[in-house]
């Protein structure tokens, strides 16, 4: 499990991309399908996974559809067309933010610095 | 996997419902969202009420009232922030207009700039946001549509007042706009909308009629509408009255002719009159372009050839009293009684001694002395002190007419005598009389 601060800024990115990758899905859906694709490392929890969802409904990104199971009713969420670029400059801008991060933790080694003298 | 029964749906509806999760849209959510959790644990073998209390308590304490908290906030965060946005540009174009409002009344510098800034926050700023808060809040299609004409006409007519009070051209079309939409849509729409919700009907309906027909005298008398009808009507009836007089000036000049034809012997006293009344009618009308001209700020000249739209008439009094009340000088309203009178008095020679006290009534001016008599004030501070331009030259018009009438009475009395005098006449030189 990671840390709350870590999952809080990426969950927006996670679900977008997960609906670009398929073409509907509901919340149930999300959170299993997270923790399946994650080993169980990440768990999107229902009190952030709806109210994200509801905001992205209320912006314009996502489409609903309804359809009834018994007495429940399953919403499924599908990106419409300004959803699907604003998924695809979240998750540029995530690769970028991972490969900058890579050179904190890991920077290339420069010449002069830690050289042996042989 | 296997489904919940509807009667197990319905007791996790229930516990929802319990736990505070009244936004509809969230509740049917996470009620799928539980059951198919709830279905998953039962598949590992979890007994349904223990399924129900584990799937619950996922959300940690209150933690379905906490995301429907945070479902709420993220959804009317824009609302918000427009609603804040409405609150701050209200207050300031608001304050502004009225400031400016009171500016401009006292007559004190920055008045304009503070109003074209007020009302451009209101309307650019404002009114929209306003649309769009509105359109949120509201519920069910006419309220929103009547709410959305509401707020478009406020638009309409706030660019109305702007053009109006910057004096860009269009105003007139754009008052005119926005009282179309004023009284053909929106008024409509916001009477039945309120009579259909107000519990007392007729009350309610009769303020709101009221508050119309104020919006309405309002725009009627302080826009242009009201002012233009006005003019409009003005010079018309100068017009009318111009046309009349010529007419008259016309026909006396056909009494004239025919007099000239009957008896040679009177046609010098002919003309003397007409010169007479023509000479008071040529000063009636020099001194109404003196007034125009002092009164607007131009010359005689540009008086004369200027086009009657163009004249404010509403000018004065101030300039029209310093004419007229001038110690002396050609355009005194003192100068004017005085060839008024000496008009009256040739008109009045015109007869017989014997027939003059019975023709004098007919031949004033109903506006000297007959009228001092009856009235308790002066001619000259009745009809001519702290007046209006258009007043006063509305008056000289009045005058004018009467001028022509009396030139009129004369001539007729004078063709009736020669008529009477050329018959007599042929009767004495053709002494036989057709059978």
């Amino acid at each position: 499990m990671y840390s709350k601060e870590l999952l809080k800024g990426t969950l927006r990115t996670v679900v977008m991309e997960l609906l670009a990758r398929n073409e509907k899905m509901y919340g149930y859906e999300i959170t299993q399908k997270v923790k399946e694709l994650t080993n169980g490392k990440i768990v999107i929890t229902e009190g952030a996974l709806y109210p994200l969802l509801h905001k992205l409904e209320a912006d314009g990104l996502v489409s609903i559809e309804k359809v009834a199971i018994g007495k429940r009713i399953r919403k499924y969420y599908s990106l419409t067309d300004n959803g699907s670029s604003t998924a695809q400059q979240l998750v540029e801008e995530f690769a970028d933010f991972v490969a900058t991060m890579k050179l904190i933790i890991d920077p290339p080694a420069q010449p002069g610095y830690g050289t042996a003298i042989v | 996997m296997e489904l919940l029964s509807s009667k197990r749906v319905d007791l996790v509806h229930d516990r929802l419902v319990d736990q505070g999760v009244d936004y509809e849209p969230l509740r049917l959510e996470l009620l799928d969202h539980i059951c198919c959790a709830i279905e998953q644990k039962m598949d590992c073998g979890v007994a349904f009420a223990e399924a129900l209390e584990q799937s619950i308590h996922g959300f940690g304490p209150k933690g379905l009232e906490r995301t429907q908290e945070a479902t709420i906030y993220l959804i009317t965060l824009k609302l918000r922030k427009m609603k804040k946005l409405a609150a701050i540009s209200g207050l300031l174009g608001g304050f502004l207009t009225v400031f400016a409002t009171v500016f401009k009344l006292l007559h004190w510098p920055g008045a304009n700039i503070m109003l074209v800034n007020g009302i451009a926050l209101i309307v650019l700023l404002f009114l929209p946001t306003m649309i769009y808060v509105q359109f949120k809040q509201t519920e069910g299609v006419w309220s929103k549509v009547t709410t959305v004409v509401g707020l478009i006409t406020a638009i309409a007519m706030g660019i109305a007042t702007l053009f109006k009070v910057l004096h860009w051209p269009g105003a007139s079309v754009l008052i005119y706009g926005s009282s179309i939409l004023l009284g053909m849509f929106f008024m409509p729409l916001y009477f039945v909308r309120t009579y259909r919700i107000a519990e007392n009907k007729l009350f309610r309906s009769s303020i709101v009629i009221v508050i119309f027909a104020g919006i309405f005298l309002f725009i009627g008398l302080t826009q242009l509408g009201g002012g233009k009808i006005f003019s409009g009507g003005f010079l018309a009836i100068m017009e009318r009255t111009y046309h009349m007089q010529e007419t008259m000036s016309g026909n006396n000049a056909q009494y004239a002719n025919q007099i000239d034809e009957k008896a040679q012997s009177s046609s010098e006293k002919i003309a003397e009159m007409r010169s007479k009344a023509n000479e008071l009618y040529l000063h009636l009308d020099d001194l109404q372009y003196q007034l125009i001209a002092a009164t607007n700020g131009i010359s005689v000249e540009a008086a004369r050839n200027a086009s009657p739209e163009k004249i404010n008439w509403m000018a004065g009094p101030k300039e029209i009293n310093q004419v007229l009340f001038a110690e002396e000088g050609n355009w005194t309203v003192k100068m004017l009684r005085q060839k008024m009178a000496d008009y009256q008095a040739f008109a009045l020679t015109q007869y017989p001694v014997a027939n003059q006290e019975l023709v004098s009534d007919n031949l004033s001016f109903t506006t000297l002395e007959s009228w001092e008599a009856k009235q308790n004030q002066s001619w000259e501070a009745a009809n001519f002190a702290n007046r209006p331009l258009f007043f006063v030259v509305s008056y000289l018009d009045l005058v004018k007419t009467e001028t022509r009438h009396i030139e009129s009475q004369v001539l007729m009395y004078r063709l009736g005598q020669s008529t009477v005098a050329a018959s007599t006449a042929s009767l004495n030189e053709a002494p036989e009389i057709e059978s």
